[in-house]
């Protein structure tokens, strides 16, 4: 992909106006956590929808339809991708936005932009489609270990129930006391629940869309749809 | 200036007709629709009359800054006023109702400018504001200047405001008359050009956003409480 192609593409009319609601007053400053450690404005939220509708300026404005999308800076694109990546995408400065901007659907989208432009994931992060394809979940851990270790052995899991647990794979390899906690409980109240087998039970592909690498995403989701 | 003028006016209106027309065909481009499918027990109708007021009453601003709120709140109330009671150069024969808003719109002509300056004051005085909006100051400015004009017309250099309606008049017909002999005139209404050349258009994107925070919002409600 040219770095003279638009941004428009990965973003839909709702996201494109909310772009343009933005009055960049910027109360979403106050909350933002990452402002409260790095202090650093040029990764604000305004500042980001600020350059962005630069880039689709560049590529869609007067000057680009009068002589053709000039090539944005390399070194723009590359801070554009930290700035993106930075953020924790917590959601709190569309919390606080006076206008209602849905930033934790936003910011994803541009990760996926940069993705396909081939300026981002960052670090680690690209081995993440590898990893969720051979083992199921983002971990790298083997699937059988998925609920041994924690899984409470006087609870029982049934066949079929009204209710089904989907533990994921952060509660299940990293949070499990939470995940023994919810077993602890539905066993106590005596409510039957069903649990997918553990090789079953994959990753539901948040990792992959929080990074913007959402090209096995779909097929993700699928296999997790059609396993349930 | 009786050819500056209204040249400036056009050549306004067609870069703010360009700027507008450009972003809803930007609108129509894009391929991604979001999923907008219903959540059972939704009432579109009651999700838009709570917008309509988050919208009247800037309900967001206020839970995220109060000091601002109010003065945004009497900002935007006092420049309707004001706008409404300029209708009357431009409407021939004014109607009733226009002519019952002069008193509010004198007092909101009043009330604009130190609106403005409190804005300013509360954006200024605001330590934790580590972000600085060129454009907004700008547009802060250009306002603040349309207004003090226009309040120095209404109280110490008055021009001829029948001269005036007969050329504003004549410029929505394309057959302008000849504009009062006014620097002050000339200043605001250059500045009024001005600032619909440079006008914002979250003005008229930002309803929206708002409008679908509030659908979000009584739509998760809904899915999470049934209620």
């Amino acid at each position: 992909m040219e770095n003279r192609d638009s941004f428009i593409n990965c973003l839909s009319p709702q996201q494109l106006l909310e772009l343009d609601a933005c009055t960049q007053c910027g109360e979403c400053l106050d909350i933002c956590p990452v402002q409260e450690v790095t202090g650093k404005p040029a990764i604000s939220p305004p500042e980001k929808i600020r350059i962005l509708k630069e880039f689709i300026r560049g590529a869609e404005g007067l000057k680009a339809r009068l002589f053709g999308p000039g090539a944005i800076d390399r070194k723009l694109l590359e801070e554009f991708t930290k700035a993106v990546y930075e953020c924790t995408v917590c959601g709190a400065c569309g919390q606080q936005c006076t206008v209602g901007i849905f930033t934790q659907r936003l910011w994803p989208m541009l990760r996926k932009e940069m993705v396909k432009r081939g300026f981002g994931p960052l670090g680690v992060q690209a081995n993440l489609p590898k990893v969720i394809e051979r083992t199921g979940n983002p971990y790298d851990k083997p699937p059988g270990e998925r609920f041994s270790p924690w899984f409470p052995e006087n609870v029982r899991v049934v066949e079929r129930a009204d209710i089904g647990y989907y533990a994921g794979c952060t509660s299940a390899y990293e949070a499990q006391p939470m995940v023994r906690g919810d077993a602890i409980v539905l066993g106590a109240i005596g409510e039957a629940f069903m649990m997918l087998p553990p090789e079953e039970e994959i990753c539901c592909g948040f990792p992959l869309f929080i990074t913007g690498q959402h090209d096995i995403l779909g097929d993700l989701i699928k296999e997790a749809c059609e396993c349930l | 200036m009786r050819i500056l003028l209204p040249s400036f006016a056009y050549g306004a209106y067609a870069v703010f007709i360009y700027r507008i027309s450009w972003r809803i065909l930007i609108l129509l481009r894009p391929s991604i629709q979001c999923d907008r499918n219903g959540i059972s027990g939704f009432q579109p109708t009651l999700s838009l009359a709570k917008s309509m007021v988050d919208i009247l009453i800037l309900s967001r601003l206020f839970r995220a800054n109060r000091r601002l709120w109010i003065g945004e709140w009497i900002f935007h109330l006092s420049f309707f006023m004001v706008i409404l009671r300029h209708l009357r150069y431009v409407l021939n024969p004014v109607p009733e109702w226009i002519s019952s808003l002069q008193p509010a719109g004198i007092f909101g002509g009043y009330v604009l400018p130190f609106s403005l300056l409190y804005i300013l004051t509360v954006k200024i005085a605001n330590e934790k504001e580590k972000y600085i909006s060129i454009l907004n100051f700008f547009l802060l400015g250009i306002l603040l200047l349309i207004s003090i004009t226009g309040l120095l017309m209404r109280t110490i250099m008055r021009p001829d405001i029948v001269q005036i309606k007969h050329f504003a008049i004549g410029l929505f017909g394309f057959a302008p008359g000849l504009p009062p002999e006014s620097w002050l005139f000339y200043l605001h209404f250059i500045m009024v050009f001005f600032l619909l050349v440079c006008l914002p258009t979250h003005i008229f994107a930002a309803p929206f956003s708002v409008l679908y925070a509030r659908e979000r919002k009584d739509g998760l409600k809904l899915l999470m409480h049934g209620k």
